[in-house]
């Protein structure tokens, strides 16, 4: 699968990985499962959701979908995708700004 | 109505700070969320129909207002008094693996995530009961039970996606009902905040004859009456001995005859799966036993290993009698494998517009349900797919599940078809006695059927819901129940 099939891929997954991510520990959002940050990650990517920091800070915080790769039925590695489409978007940004 | 774009929701995005910093001085600033890409994942649960739009980059619902995470009872309790006293309607959230719209926010509501209360509070091996919080995820706590050598039997697809709490407040049905019962069986008590933010208790025992069940007033709400906070299961053994058996049958009328034998000669299946020749064929594919019996059947036994041994040949007896013949396992390993994942994300992918839909009928019926559902669907769209397997069965009838699935199309005319199947199967049903949900719930797409479900019973639940929810507050719009006024609407376009 290309990168957006796969970010599309596991943004319409009901997260089966969350298990692997502790009970204990302090922070359990919504926002940061491994889907969710597909789905934020593929809507930016598509232009259905602007770029801004807010978003950015949300798409930086893998903590959970790193936890969670290993147990990722279909062997998908968000992180490394949400980190493509970061760079992307950044670069974007940055030849913008020249 | 058009569906607000997400883009527009972003740019009109607004922060409510007064109610933000009541709600921090509760539970901590860490665990109030109010930026809009955290609002923007909790604007979505699992429904389909959420699903094309979030494809399309469109709200199903609205944006939620805020997120609030409390980390104890008491803590939702303070949060639940304070949005009565602010009027402020809120939903509770679980893992979202809902399919029916149950926790989609639809006039902006508070979004309270009940994640982390996820501790196993008690397990308690002379009585058989586990008490853990509402918010503790599926797979976590089967997994705490199966180290102690207890299951609690309640094997949903969606095990690993959701909490404890979100069973019960779906009233679901998992994998092994059939030998462990559905949740209303394996729930014994509950702990939960009532709107108005009082605490009700109903403490866990085998059986109670106090007038009618408090209990089974909040199993199936689907938030709209109040928030579990904890609850205390049954729970039991791990099966000494499973038996699987994989069959194969001439016909689909001879496997549904023989999973009503079975059931009604009182044996006692942890698994009975049988499936139309539509989703027979492509997990039998290059089994001889299938070429001329294309209808494949699945049974589980367990318990006992003298015991589940006994009640899989008297199964089989009966399956053999109605023409059946054991096939190799590849099927059972096959579903074995695959039994707590989705399979529609290949399909949403690809912009296929994929749904399912489970009703409830009697084995007298199920026959001309099943015919009269598929020529229905074909009706609304000829190239449309529709498959159907029974899974969860009982002596007076069985579960149908159906997939549907419409190719890619333009949106608003997909958006249309699915709404006419819909409705199709939901009258069929109906009209011929069954019940339009057998596990999913209704959360609000079901909304338009639930007055001929539930007939003048949908009265007596509005009358509860007014008495204890005046200012509707608690998951207003869902179960068919009165909205808010100017809250958006989940149901098919018809």
């Amino acid at each position: 699968m290309q990168e957006l099939e796969q970010l599309r891929f596991c943004a319409f997954c009901p997260n089966p990985c969350r298990r692997a991510w502790p009970a204990a520990e302090a922070t359990q959002n919504e926002a940061i499962t491994s889907s969710a940050l597909s789905t934020l990650a593929m809507q930016v990517a598509e232009g259905r959701v602007a770029f801004d920091d807010d978003v950015r800070a949300v798409l930086m915080r893998q903590d959970m979908a790193r936890a969670c790769r290993p147990a990722c039925p279909y062997g998908i590695d968000v992180p490394a995708l949400v980190d493509g489409v970061l760079r992307n978007l950044e670069g974007k940004a940055s030849d913008a700004a020249r | 109505m058009n569906a607000p774009v997400m883009l527009d929701a972003q740019r009109e995005s607004d922060v409510d700070l007064s109610l933000n910093g009541a709600l921090a001085s509760i539970v901590g600033a860490d665990f109030v969320r109010s930026g809009f890409a955290e609002r923007l994942a909790y604007a979505r649960d699992r429904t389909p129909f959420a699903t094309f739009h979030v494809r399309a980059g469109k709200l199903p619902g609205t944006m939620p207002r805020s997120i609030v995470m409390p980390g104890s009872h008491d803590e939702v309790a303070e949060v639940v008094a304070l949005a009565q006293a602010r009027n402020v309607p809120v939903i509770p959230f679980g893992a979202g693996s809902g399919v029916l719209g149950g926790a989609l926010p639809l006039g902006h509501e508070v979004m309270i995530d009940l994640k982390r209360l996820n501790r196993v509070i008690e397990i308690n091996e002379i009585d058989g009961t586990a008490a853990v919080d509402a918010g503790l995820n599926g797979g976590q706590f089967e997994a705490a039970l199966n180290a102690r050598g207890f299951t609690c039997g309640h094997l949903p697809q969606s095990l690993h996606m959701s909490t404890v709490g979100g069973w019960v407040a779906c009233r679901g049905a998992g994998q092994n009902s059939t030998r462990y019962g559905k949740i209303e069986d394996i729930i014994l008590g509950l702990r939960m905040v009532l709107p108005d933010g009082r605490t009700l208790d109903v403490r866990p025992v085998a059986r109670r004859a106090v007038g009618p069940s408090i209990r089974d007033l909040f199993v199936g709400a689907e938030g709209t009456l109040g928030i579990i906070t904890s609850l205390t299961m049954r729970i039991w053994r791990k099966p000494e001995r499973e038996i699987g058996t994989v069959l194969a049958f001439p016909t689909l009328e001879a496997a549904l005859i023989s999973a009503r034998q079975i059931m009604q000669a009182e044996l006692r299946p942890a698994v009975v799966r049988v499936y139309d020749a539509e989703e027979s064929r492509s997990r039998t594919e290059g089994l001889k036993e299938f070429r001329d019996r294309p209808i494949l059947a699945i049974l589980v036994f367990s318990g006992s290993a003298r015991l589940a041994s006994v009640e899989s040949e008297l199964a089989l007896e009966i399956a053999r009698q109605n023409g059946a013949v054991v096939a190799p396992d590849g099927p059972l390993h096959h579903w074995q494998k695959n039994r707590f994942v989705s399979y529609s994300m290949p399909w949403q992918t690809k912009n296929y517009y994929m749904d399912t839909i489970e009703v409830t009928g009697a084995w007298s019926q199920i026959p001309a349900m099943y015919q009269r559902m598929g020529d229905a669907v074909r009706a609304v769209y000829p190239d449309i797919h529709f498959g159907a397997h029974w899974s969860h069965v009982y002596a007076e009838g069985a579960c149908q599940y159906m997939t549907l699935r419409l190719p890619p199309m333009d949106d608003d005319k997909a958006l249309a078809l699915h709404a006419q199947a819909w409705d199709r199967i939901s009258r069929i049903c109906l009209e011929l006695g069954g019940s339009i949900s057998h596990h999913h719930g209704i959360g609000a797409f079901r909304n338009p059927w639930i007055g001929a479900e539930l007939n003048t019973g949908l009265d007596v639940l509005q009358a509860l819901k007014d008495v204890i929810d005046p200012n509707n507050i608690m998951n207003p719009g869902k179960l068919a129940l009165r909205p808010r006024p100017g809250a958006a609407k989940l149901e098919p376009r018809r």
